[in-house]
């Protein structure tokens, strides 16, 4: 099964992105922050990560690069917000595949993952 | 008026829980970063939580605590980097903020639009930003943050999934039989970090071959912060077909085209290209999870958690209702084990021993004490639950009385009932409360009085014997007994006589008694007593006792005593009249016995002396009217009880053990019955009556 890694710090939007991936038939992970998400991601392997950009213990600028260094592969889409344009171009020089806009619809988070599977 | 969110009902308590979590976290750090110097980990802490907040509100379409976290992000981001001091106007107006998102929190659980004028606020706080803007500082990095505010951005670049090869398993470099092609692309401008687009454009094609010309060019896509036109020359050995397929698979991007040859306009693919195989490649494949290695990993497999659990700390939410239920069957198999522990005794006595059924019981015994053990853990919650909001109340409080306090919180981990927990928070802003105004005194009165110009009020609880304690102290002006004892004279509450006879103990306790406390100007003579006497009704209702202790000049301390949990009371058992009664153990001191002659009458009340002190005495059976021949029987027994630092000696027939009851309300049809709190089915299928020790003390009027 395709596996994808939600990474946020928040639970309502990992439990909000599980809950769609579910339905899309995908088997979800989950990390609360980027040292569980490099860890989970290095353990598991996942198809996409899903990764937040501002959590506690490391950013997910910081484990986007960690995830990249570690697998040149990676498919990483960031979870951004408005106001981080220079957060999202760092990203994508970094490595990132994406970036969904928060707050975002189901389908525009189903299509990133297709995208990026085919 | 009414408004919809997009949460739907099992999301939603996760949501407020998180976003309570979040307010409380900037309420308490910008409090502290009010205090102390700022902390750049602190600040992190506050903007990410404020960060957070706008996430989640986003996602269920709560547009105006959107706006409004946005706002606060704003001011916390030029905190962040310098370019806004910390200030008491900019942590009073973020607080403002946070007050304003507690309501608008609250509208999801009503679907009803608070009064706030919430415009008003995202007004004050941007022109907080504005006013900032003229002092030295570094510029605020993003010009696009105000016009984007409210708006949900669209995101084009809608064309479905294709069957085409992943761009990086390609890797080469133009070489050798290597074509010039022209790549021209429009960016969808209105998406976010269009300029991010135009980047991975110009990776992909980089994959590809050489860019021999581009434009913008690479600087300027990195500087600007949008861009709609892309245009590029590279040089590549690779098959048309591939370049098409790595450009698609980067959103955004509303038209394409290859050599002149559009394959994207308006987001979706050109014509030519066959969507045909989409939905096998939708379809997640089905691979065989992880085989092997998954042993070796198990440790650190606790951080890949599958949906369902959480993997923040592996705790779960659930409805308190269904803790409930559990609870109560764990009291009756509590009630079962121990009337199988009569029946054993009783069986017993008849025919010998019976070492299974006695094995059995022990071992049933000991599960159920295990069980109930965990069921109360389930129940529990740390007080920081409850002490969370003072930082922020003893903060306003003060400012409000001109005073300077500095709260001290330990022991905020100490878990306790969570039912218990809801009883006492009252009770406990009150004390707090009155520390701050009347205790505490204001800083030119402290500093004549020789003492460090800041109050300090220190909250405490920790576990102690199976209880729990909780302090407030302050190191105010205290308590002046003295005064406590004129007033109540005055208020014709005690005589002369009996204020006379009072030790300085007593007086204090007199802060308690109703009539002192509602008084309005009570306040005026010593400072404290408002409401107290609520206080001690609130702590006594949920079988705890409330000691005061006071220094004149020095401070006040109260000291709240708990019981673990309500549900299942250790309990004295009884008999009075061929009663049986049941004492709740936490009030107990001790059990005497008594001879005849040790009991002497005082002003017709019996007395005993304990310990070179003279303990009063109640007779129960007087007290439940029961039929009783006294002087008939040598000796009695005596159970001393205390509240607060009274003691009294409850006379009884005989003592019957101690057992572990579970409590049953009277219910309603019996009422309030004087000296009984509640009732309790023993092993053996009879009812105890539970004594209320609190409404005892009443009765005999100490």
């Amino acid at each position: 099964m395709t596996k994808i890694l939600v990474v946020d710090d928040a639970e309502f939007l990992r439990v909000r992105l599980t809950k769609m991936l579910l339905t899309d038939g995908y088997e979800v992970f989950q990390a609360e922050n980027g040292v569980k998400a490099v860890g989970t991601y290095k353990e598991i392997h996942p198809d996409v990560v899903l990764m937040d950009v501002t959590m506690p213990e490391m950013d997910g600028l910081t484990a986007l690069k960690e995830i990249v260094g570690f697998d040149a592969k990676a498919r990483v889409i960031m979870l951004t917000a408005l106001g981080q344009e220079s957060v999202v171009l760092e990203a994508v020089k970094s490595g990132a595949r994406d970036f969904i806009v928060k707050p975002f619809e189901h389908e525009r988070v189903m299509k990133a993952i297709t995208k990026l599977l085919t | 008026m009414e408004i919809t969110f997009d949460i739907s009902e099992d999301e939603l308590p996760v949501f407020l829980a998180e976003a309570d979590e979040h307010l409380q976290v900037l309420d308490d750090s910008l409090i502290r970063l009010e205090r102390e110097d700022a902390d750049a980990e602190l600040v992190q802490t506050v903007f990410r939580s404020a960060h957070t907040i706008k996430g989640m509100s986003g996602m269920i379409g709560h547009k105006r605590m959107t706006a409004l976290t946005h706002a606060l992000e704003t001011v916390l981001d030029g905190v962040r980097k310098n370019s806004i001091q910390i200030t008491k106007p900019m942590i009073n107006i973020c607080l403002e903020a946070v007050d304003h998102l507690r309501l608008l929190r609250d509208e999801i659980i009503t679907a009803q639009t608070c009064d706030l004028n919430i415009d008003e606020m995202v007004k004050s706080l941007k022109d907080f930003i504005e006013g900032t803007k003229h002092e030295p500082s570094q510029p605020v990095p993003d010009n696009g943050h105000e016009k984007n505010t409210a708006r949900a951005v669209p995101e084009n670049g809608n064309q479905s999934g294709q069957n085409v090869e992943p761009v990086n398993s390609n890797g080469s470099v133009a070489g050798q039989g290597s074509k010039a092609v022209q790549i021209q692309a429009k960016i969808d401008a209105n998406g976010m970090a269009s300029a991010a687009r135009a980047f991975q454009l110009m990776m992909a094609l980089q994959d590809m071959g050489d860019i021999q010309s581009m434009s913008p060019s690479q600087a300027q896509i990195e500087t600007s912060s949008a861009v709609s036109d892309f245009s590029a020359v590279v040089a590549t050995a690779q098959p048309l077909e591939k370049i098409r397929a790595a450009l698609m698979t980067i959103s955004g991007v509303d038209e394409i085209s290859i050599d002149g040859k559009v394959i994207l306009s308006n987001g979706s693919i050109a014509a030519e290209v066959e969507p045909a195989q989409q939905k096998q490649s939708i379809a997640p494949e089905k691979k065989p999870a992880l085989p092997t290695k998954l042993s070796g990993l198990a440790n650190e497999r606790r951080a890949a958690t599958p949906f369902g659990r959480r993997s923040a700390d592996m705790t779960i939410r659930t409805n308190v209702e269904r803790i409930d239920n559990l609870m109560n069957l764990v009291g009756e198999m509590i009630t079962d084990r121990n009337h199988l522990k009569q029946l054993h005794s009783r069986l017993k006595r008849i025919n010998g021993t019976y070492d299974q059924i006695f094995e059995t019981i022990t071992h049933l015994g000991r599960i159920t004490d295990q069980l109930q053990e965990e069921v109360m853990h389930i129940r529990m919650l740390p007080v920081s639950s409850s002490f969370g909001k003072f930082p922020r109340m003893v903060r306003d409080m003060a400012e409000k009385v001109g005073k300077k306090i500095d709260l001290v919180i330990r022991g905020e981990d100490t878990e306790m009932d969570r039912s218990m927990l809801e009883e006492i928070n009252d009770p406990l802003i009150h004390l707090v409360r009155n520390s701050v105004d009347h205790g505490i005194e204001l800083p030119e009165v402290r500093l004549a009085a020789g003492k460090p110009e800041r109050g300090t009020l220190t909250l405490t609880a920790r576990h102690e014997q199976g209880r729990v304690i909780l302090t407030v102290e302050d190191d105010g002006g205290g308590i002046d007994g003295e005064k406590l004892r004129k007033n109540a004279i005055q208020k014709g509450l005690i005589t002369a006589e009996e204020a006379a006879s009072l030790t300085e103990e007593q007086s204090i306790d007199l802060m308690f008694m109703a009539g002192l406390s509602t008084a309005q100007k009570v306040t005026d003579i010593s400072g404290r007593g408002v409401g107290l006497d609520i206080v001690n009704t609130n702590i006594q209702h949920v079988n705890g006792s409330i000691q005061v202790e006071t220094k004149l000049g020095k401070g006040t301390r109260f000291q709240i005593i708990l019981p673990l949990t309500l549900a299942v009371v250790p309990a004295l058992l009884v008999s009075i009249c061929h009663s049986t009664f049941a004492i709740p153990l936490v009030m107990i001191t001790e059990t005497l016995r008594l001879e005849k002659n040790d009991i002497v009458y005082v002003n017709r009340k019996p007395v005993t002396r304990l310990r070179e002190k003279i303990l009063s005495l109640l007779y129960l059976s007087d007290i439940f009217n029961l039929p009783e021949s006294r002087d008939e029987k040598k000796y009695t027994f005596a159970v001393v009880v205390q509240s607060g630092k009274q003691r009294i000696g409850l006379i009884i027939d005989s003592l019957l053990g101690e057992e572990d009851v579970v409590v049953k309300p009277l219910g309603a049809f019996i009422g309030d019955v004087a000296g009984i709190s509640s009732a309790a089915i023993l092993g053996d299928g009879q009812v105890a009556l539970i004594v209320d020790v609190f409404g005892l003390f009443k009765l005999a009027g100490i």
